[in-house]
C-alpha cells in the first residue's frame, strides 16, 4: 500500500518536475555549458574557452559598474517599499477614514506588469508634459524641463522610484496582515503604562513585525535580483550604463553584442549572487521559525 | 566634432534630445515645435499615419556635404529577405529571391507597404509620394551606398561610437574627454 503510494506520488510529480527541468534547470545548465565558450548565441561553431569569460570579469569596468548599480538598486529596491510599506500599514491600520479604499489603491500596481508601470512612468517623467515636470512646475511657478531618464546621475533612481511605487503596496499588505496577528492586550498594556507612539512601535511593535518583515524583505530581494523588465522598457541600461545592473548587462553583452558566451558567465556570478542571498535568507528564516514558532 | 560643438553653441538643437525617440523626434517637427529631423525614410510613413501630406506639411532634403570632395554617399538599412545557410532547397529559394526582387508588381507592393524604397530601380515611381521620389532621385545619384554606422560595423564597436554621440549630447562641453574615452574604447573594442 505504502509503495502503491510512493509510486503515485512519483506519478504525480513527474509533470512539475518535468516541466521544472525544462525550464529551469535545462537553461541553468546550459549557461554554466556555454560560460565557458565563445558561442555568438546562433552560430553551430564555438570553441572552448575554458575560464576566459570569468577571467574578462576582472578588467570589464562596465561588469562593475553593473555590480555597483545592482547592489544600490537592491539596498534601495529593499529599503524603500518595505518602510513605505510599513509607514503605509500603520497608517492603515489606525482606522483612518476610507482606510480600506487607500489600502486598494496603494495595493492596485502590484497587479500591473512591470512593462505596464514602466510606461507609465515613462511618461511621468516626460521632460515637456510628464506629470512630475508639471508638479513641479506648479509648485514653483517655473518651466522645468529636466529628463529624468536620460541624465546619468538620475536615471536609476528614477526607475528605482517606480519600481518602489510598484512594490510598496505588497510590502503593506503583508504588513497589514502581521499587525492583526499582534495580541492586542499588549497594546493595551502599553496605552495604560503611557508609552509613548514611539516606545509602543519600538518595543512592541516593529519586534513582532519581525517575520512579516522577514517576508516582505526576502520577496524585496527576490524580485530586485529578477528586475529586469522594468529596466529594459524605462532605460535599457542607460544613458551610458548608467542604469546598467548585471541582468541588463547579461542581455546586453548576449543579444546585443552577441557575446552570448560572456553574458552566460555574468548569469553564473549573478546566479551564485542570488544563492548565496537565498541561504542566508533560509538561514535568518530558520532563527525567525525557531524564536516566534 | 568642432562644427557638431558650434551647432549645438547655438543652440540649434532642441533640449534633452537624448531623451526623445525617433518618433518623439518626428512628434516634435509635426507640431513645429522642431525645424527638422535626421531620419530615414520610413518617418514617411509615420507622418503619413497622422495625417501629415508630403510636401505640404513635410519635405526632405540631402544632407549637406561637410567635406569637400568626398563621395556623395546614401546611408541606409536594407529590409530584405535572406536564405539560411542550412536551407534545404537553396536553388529553390534563390529562385524565389530572384523572382521577388525582379518582379515590378511585387516589390511595388513591397515598397507600398513598408513605407521604403524598393531595392529594384525599375519599378515606375511614381508609386512614391513626391517626397519618396525625391530621397529615390538621392539614392539613384548616389555614388554609393552604404549601410548605417551601426550596421555596418560590430556590435561592441557600433555601441563605442553610439554612445560616443549620445554622451556628446548630453554634454558638449566634454568634447575633448569624451573623443579621448571613445578612442580607449575602440581600441579596447576592435581587440574583443
Amino acid at each position: 500500500m505504502e509503495r502503491e503510494t510512493g509510486v503515485w506520488r512519483l506519478v504525480f510529480l513527474a509533470l512539475p518536475l518535468g516541466v521544472f527541468t525544462v525550464l529551469v534547470i535545462w537553461p541553468l545548465a546550459s549557461s554554466f555549458y556555454y560560460s565557458f565558450t565563445n558561442w555568438n548565441g546562433f552560430s553551430d561553431n564555438f570553441e572552448f574557452v575554458g575560464f576566459s569569460n570569468f577571467n574578462k570579469l576582472w578588467t570589464d569596468k562596465l561588469f562593475f559598474n553593473a555590480a555597483v548599480n545592482t547592489a544600490i538598486w537592491m539596498v534601495a529596491a529593499v529599503l524603500i517599499p518595505t518602510l513605505l510599506g510599513l509607514g503605509l500599514a500603520l497608517l492603515i491600520d489606525s482606522r483612518i477614514p476610507g482606510g480600506p479604499v487607500f489600502k486598494s489603491i496603494f495595493y492596485f500596481p502590484i497587479c500591473l506588469s512591470a512593462v505596464v508601470v514602466g510606461q507609465i512612468w515613462i511618461w511621468i517623467y516626460q521632460p515637456d508634459w510628464g506629470l512630475l515636470n508639471v508638479a513641479i512646475g506648479a509648485v514653483t511657478g517655473s518651466s522645468p524641463d529636466f529628463a529624468w531618464l536620460a541624465k546619468p546621475d538620475t536615471a536609476l533612481g528614477s526607475v528605482i522610484a517606480a519600481w518602489a511605487w510598484q512594490h510598496t503596496g505588497l510590502a503593506m499588505v503583508i504588513y497589514l496582515a502581521g499587525l492583526t496577528s499582534i495580541p492586542e492586550d499588549l497594546l493595551e498594556v502599553c496605552e495604560i503604562e503611557g508609552a509613548s507612539t514611539w516606545q509602543r512601535l519600538r518595543v512592541v511593535i516593529i519586534p513582532l513585525l519581525t517575520p512579516a518583515t522577514v517576508v516582505v524583505v526576502a520577496l524585496n530581494v527576490i524580485n530586485s535580483l529578477k528586475g529586469f523588465e522594468i529596466l529594459y522598457i524605462m532605460t535599457g541600461g542607460g544613458p551610458f550604463n548608467s542604469s546598467d545592473t548585471l541582468a541588463m548587462h547579461m542581455y546586453n553583452e548576449s543579444f546585443k553584442k552577441y557575446l552570448m558566451g560572456y553574458g552566460s558567465a555574468i548569469s553564473v556570478v549573478l546566479f551564485i549572487v542570488a544563492l548565496t542571498i537565498i541561504g542566508i535568507y533560509f538561514r535568518e528564516l530558520k532563527k525567525v521559525d525557531e524564536i516566534y514558532g | 566634432m568642432g562644427l557638431w560643438k558650434d551647432l549645438v553653441d547655438k543652440g540649434y538643437f532642441v533640449a534633452n534630445a537624448n531623451a526623445d525617440d525617433w518618433t518623439d523626434a518626428g512628434d516634435k517637427v509635426a507640431r513645429g515645435d522642431a525645424a527638422m529631423t535626421l531620419m530615414g525614410t520610413w518617418i514617411t510613413g509615420y507622418w503619413n499615419g497622422i495625417d501629415l501630406k508630403p510636401e505640404t506639411d513635410y519635405n526632405f532634403f540631402e544632407f549637406p556635404q561637410i567635406t569637400e570632395g568626398l563621395p556623395n554617399a546614401v546611408v541606409g538599412p536594407v529590409d530584405g529577405f535572406v536564405i539560411s545557410a542550412n536551407a534545404a532547397n537553396p536553388e529553390g529559394a534563390e529562385k524565389f529571391l530572384n523572382f521577388v526582387v525582379s518582379d515590378t508588381g511585387i516589390q511595388t507592393k513591397w515598397a507600398s507597404s513598408r513605407g521604403a524604397l524598393s531595392a529594384n530601380v525599375g519599378i515606375d515611381p511614381s508609386i512614391y509620394t513626391p517626397v519618396m521620389q525625391k530621397a529615390a532621385k538621392a539614392v539613384a545619384d548616389a555614388d554609393a551606398f552604404v549601410f548605417n554606422y551601426d550596421l555596418s560595423t560590430p556590435p561592441p564597436v557600433a555601441e563605442v561610437g553610439l554612445s560616443m554621440f549620445s554622451r556628446f549630447m548630453d554634454d558638449p562641453s566634454k568634447v575633448d574627454a569624451i573623443l579621448d574615452q571613445t578612442a580607449e574604447d575602440t581600441k579596447k573594442a576592435f581587440t574583443e
